[in-house]
């Protein structure tokens, strides 16, 4: 019952709100490129499971999530580089193309439930990756370069700002990744949360009592749809070049797997796990041909000893501490 | 105009005649039975009442309006709700939240209000929170609110299943085997709940294959054989009548 | 030509019918989503590699011993790593994924990222006709039915696989039977796992040996069991031979691009409207 610590109840908030003014002065004391750009991918994982956190929250298991990625990305790229269009317009209808995309394909995919829906976003994920391959205009399997940046904000004083730095990258994924986690969170705290965790549960009871699981869930992808298309206009603007194979079912895997290492009882486990995915190449610097082993290590070893992710480290260290205290003094 | 009309409902799996040719009329404010030996096909006429399956032929009518080719969701908006057999709860969420859920039909809290957290819609959830506690008052579950429904005692279970069906505000209300299992005790108990819903007006079909535990409390009862109608009537008459005591017999009661 | 495009659709389709099957058994079986699949057929492909072309030794006699130690590796994932879980959802698919990624990782530290080939065991063609195929081919093609007819043979007169056939069925009853449902679970894996090594050293003379087939072929396997559907060897066949034909057939009039999407396109039309697969007895 200790994941309230987690909850965002009014004693939370404060913290959460010391973190988000911590992390907006971030920029003022470090300096080091390197620290920032490993900074702005943690945000862009963030979105993205977040994300899926609330597909997860639905009781709905995909593998297709990182295909809607794709989608926000090419298609910010292609409006930014085929029809001239500014950043800001891009963006937003980054995610509005991933999100039709969902309400479309998923209004036929969810007639079937489970494992088989499962299957069907694996063949909807490998198709969409396919397609990225070898439609024309879009790069080809070497995938397509020379994304521009975010186009520069005009400042009532005559500058503007300019994306050419990390610093304004830093601050837009910044803000997306801390509105996504309002929003997400907001969503499952609310009825329509209700509605989803109760569908996670129980659909068999759910269904029963009147309620259309069908339709929620549509709307649960659709939201997931938009927030992953949205980050991979975010990640295509900022590296400038996307391949297709960077939003091939492995990548949905490892989404999936960061929401399990992290936890997943709150919203806080996804950031975890996004955060560890990032700083594990740095903890392990030197072996790098270690790293997809310690991963897949981490994973197994979560899995096993630590069920509820990392976010439920500090409660199982207490019942361990108290079991240990109970056995000396019994 | 009754409030439930079967028409010549039959529903086969293949080569098994789980149904044929059911009819059946439903008065508004009755508590009707239907009961039979294991196998009779009683569940799955509550299955093809509720929606959950389609019939091979036939028709239901409810208010007079053809509902058979409706969905499960559709139906319990127009006022047909069903309960389970085997305790089926969200056994992760308190005894009050589960029956919140069940009252989402009803509740005037709208999703982006709630969203948003504007106080109107929080003033209905409070509203919402009021009726469930009501409603689990009226179930003998008012100790319980806010524990988790998987603390529930066994036979308190199904208590709460029936809550949730409740919270649906239906017209109808189907229990599926309510106190199958139960010690007379618990029997006791249920139905005098029961009687207690039927008086607040709502409709009342119980498939039970208890006999004596529905005798007490039917306006009429209708019992079911391997998939046919075989004897309708009162509590009295069902009693006496030689078809029923065979069929009964003749199963594994 | 057509002969020829037919005869490469058989010898892919058979190789995949294998390994389908080896997924097929394990999740109808120990109804375990095994996504470390894949990677067993890639092992497979390395076990051929190291016996056969570094260490000499005569190639049947290199898949055979290397279908029994893939094939004791699946016992060893069932019974270390997805047995504590047994009859959990989310567990055992997190799991699997994690040992997808073990597996793989580890290959990768052993055996480096390059591509490997070997030399094909079977040299020289064979006329049939007015075609020539390869005796490779014609091996691959033997072997795989060998195989196959094997499988079917254990699965439907031994005492064993009757057993094994009966837990899908009806887990209780076959509990109850005193069948006990783990031996027939590590044998599920057993049997699954060398028939992925199968697939997988069968195919490494013909194509190259690398870590990263894994995804690739649990793929193919997923794809062929949900097209075929479960509970039926003959329909994973079937399935298996239909992918393979309409692969060999797209590639060759129209490329490579169209048949990949093609083909995972036609599943995702047949499972929707057929979720059971086209002869599958039980839904996924």
């Amino acid at each position: 019952m200790d994941a309230s610590m987690f909850k965002i109840n009014d004693k939370n908030r404060i913290i959460y709100a010391i973190i988000f003014a911590f992390l907006l002065s971030v920029p003022l004391f470090v300096k080091n490129l390197y620290y920032m750009h490993i900074l702005i991918v943690t945000g862009i994982w963030v979105i993205l499971v977040i994300s899926k956190h609330l597909i997860l929250f639905t009781g709905i298991f995909s593998l297709g999530h990182a295909a809607f990625m794709g989608i926000g990305a090419y298609s910010s790229a292609i409006l930014m580089m085929k029809l001239g269009w500014p950043f800001w317009v891009a963006f937003p209808l980054s995610g509005i193309v991933a999100a039709l995309v969902s309400v479309i394909l998923c209004s036929v995919f969810l007639r079937v439930k489970g494992l088989l829906f499962a299957v069907i976003t694996i063949a909807f994920a490998e198709t969409t990756r396919l397609v990225f391959t070898h439609w024309p205009g879009l790069g080809g399997a070497e995938g397509l370069t020379g994304i521009p940046a975010p186009t520069p904000i005009p400042l009532p004083w005559g500058t503007s700002i300019s994306f050419a730095g990390k610093i304004p990258h830093y601050y837009l994924v910044l803000i997306t990744a801390a509105l996504a986690i309002l929003f997400v969170g907001r969503i499952e705290k609310s009825r329509l949360g209700r509605m989803f965790s109760a569908i996670e549960e129980n659909e068999q009871l759910v269904e029963s009592i009147g309620v259309h699981v069908k339709g929620y869930r549509l709307l649960s992808m659709t939201i997931a749809g938009l927030l992953a298309g949205l980050a991979g206009s975010l990640y295509g603007h900022y590296h400038s070049y996307i391949a297709p194979d960077e939003f091939a079912v492995w990548t949905s895997v490892m989404i999936f797997l960061l929401c399990v290492i992290g936890g997943m009882k709150s919203l806080v486990g996804p950031v975890i796990g996004a955060i560890f995915l990032t700083f594990l190449p740095e903890i392990f610097r030197e072996a790098k041909a270690y790293e997809p082993l310690i991963f897949a290590v981490v994973v197994l070893l979560i899995i096993f000893f630590l069920p509820g992710g990392l976010m439920s480290l500090p409660q199982r260290l207490r019942q361990g501490i108290s079991g240990l205290k109970n056995r000396f003094e019994a | 105009m009754s409030l439930l009309k079967i028409d010549n409902l039959s529903k086969h799996f293949g080569g098994l005649r789980a149904l044929d040719k059911i009819n059946l009329t439903i008065e508004a404010g009755k508590l009707h039975s239907i009961i039979g030996p294991n196998g009779a096909g009683k569940t799955t006429l509550l299955c093809a009442i509720s929606g959950l399956y389609r019939p091979t032929e036939g028709r239901v009518l409810f208010n007079g309006r053809d509902v058979t080719k409706q969905r499960v969701d559709k139906r319990v908006s127009l006022g047909i709700t069903r309960t389970f057999q085997s305790t089926i709860l969200f056994k992760e969420k308190t005894v009050i939240e589960n029956i919140i859920i069940g009252s989402h039909l009803h509740t005037s809290e709208t999703f982006v209000g709630s969203l948003l957290g504007i106080p109107t819609a929080r003033k209905e959830k409070l509203k919402t929170e009021q009726r469930a506690v009501e409603i689990a008052e009226s179930m003998g579950l008012a100790d319980w609110s806010d524990k988790l429904a998987s603390e529930l005692p066994h036979g308190l279970q199904r208590n709460l299943g029936v809550c949730i069906g409740l919270a649906t505000d239906p017209e109808l209300l189907m229990l599926d085997e309510p106190v199958t299992g139960m010690n007379p005790t618990e029997i006791a108990t249920m139905m005098e709940l029961i009687g207690k819903i039927k008086d607040r007006g709502i409709t009342i079909i119980l498939v039970e294959h208890n006999m004596k535990a529905v005798m007490g409390l039917s306006d009429s009862i209708t019992v079911l054989s391997y998939g046919e109608k075989i004897a309708e009537g009162s509590p009295a008459e069902i009693q006496n009548n030689r078809d029923v005591v065979e069929a009964y017999l003749g199963g594994d009661s | 030509m057509i002969a020829q495009i037919l005869l490469n659709g058989l010898t892919t389709g058979l190789t995949y019918t294998l390994v389908a099957l080896g997924f097929s058994l394990i999740f109808g079986v120990a109804r375990i989503f095994n996504f470390a699949h894949g990677e067993l057929y890639m092992l497979g492909g390395w076990g051929v590699v190291f016996l056969f072309d570094r260490l000499g030794l005569n190639y049947g006699l290199a898949l055979i011993i290397t279908m029994l130690i893939v094939g004791l590796i699946g016992v060893i994932l069932d019974r270390y790593f997805y047995r504590p879980f047994r009859g959990e959802l989310i567990a055992p698919m997190v799991i699997a994924l994690g040992l997808q990624l073990l597996i793989a990782a580890v290959a990768l530290v052993v055996f480096g990222d390059m591509d490997v080939s070997i030399p094909s065991p079977f040299t020289g063609m064979t006329v049939l006709g007015t075609t020539r195929i390869s005796n490779e081919r014609i091996a691959v093609i033997l072997i795989s039915i060998l195989i196959l007819a094997a499988v079917y043979l254990f699965t439907w007169t031994t005492k064993l696989g009757l057993a094994m056939r009966a837990v899908p069925q009806n887990q209780e009853g076959a509990l109850l039977q005193g069948v006990n449902v783990d031996r027939i679970s590590h044998l599920a894996f057993f049997i699954g796992a060398s028939l992925a090594a199968a697939s997988g050293g069968l195919l490494a003379p013909m194509l190259f040996v690398n870590v990263f087939l894994g995804p690739w072929a649990v793929f193919k396997a997923i794809i062929v069991v949900s097209l075929g559907g479960l509970g039926s060897i003959g329909g994973t066949l079937v399935a298996g031979l239909l992918i393979g034909f309409f692969e060999a057939v797209s590639y060759h009039y129209f490329g490579s691009a169209v048949s990949e999407i093609g083909g995972f396109f036609l599943i995702a039309i047949v499972l929707l409207f057929r979720p059971r697969g086209l002869f599958g007895r039980e839904y996924v």
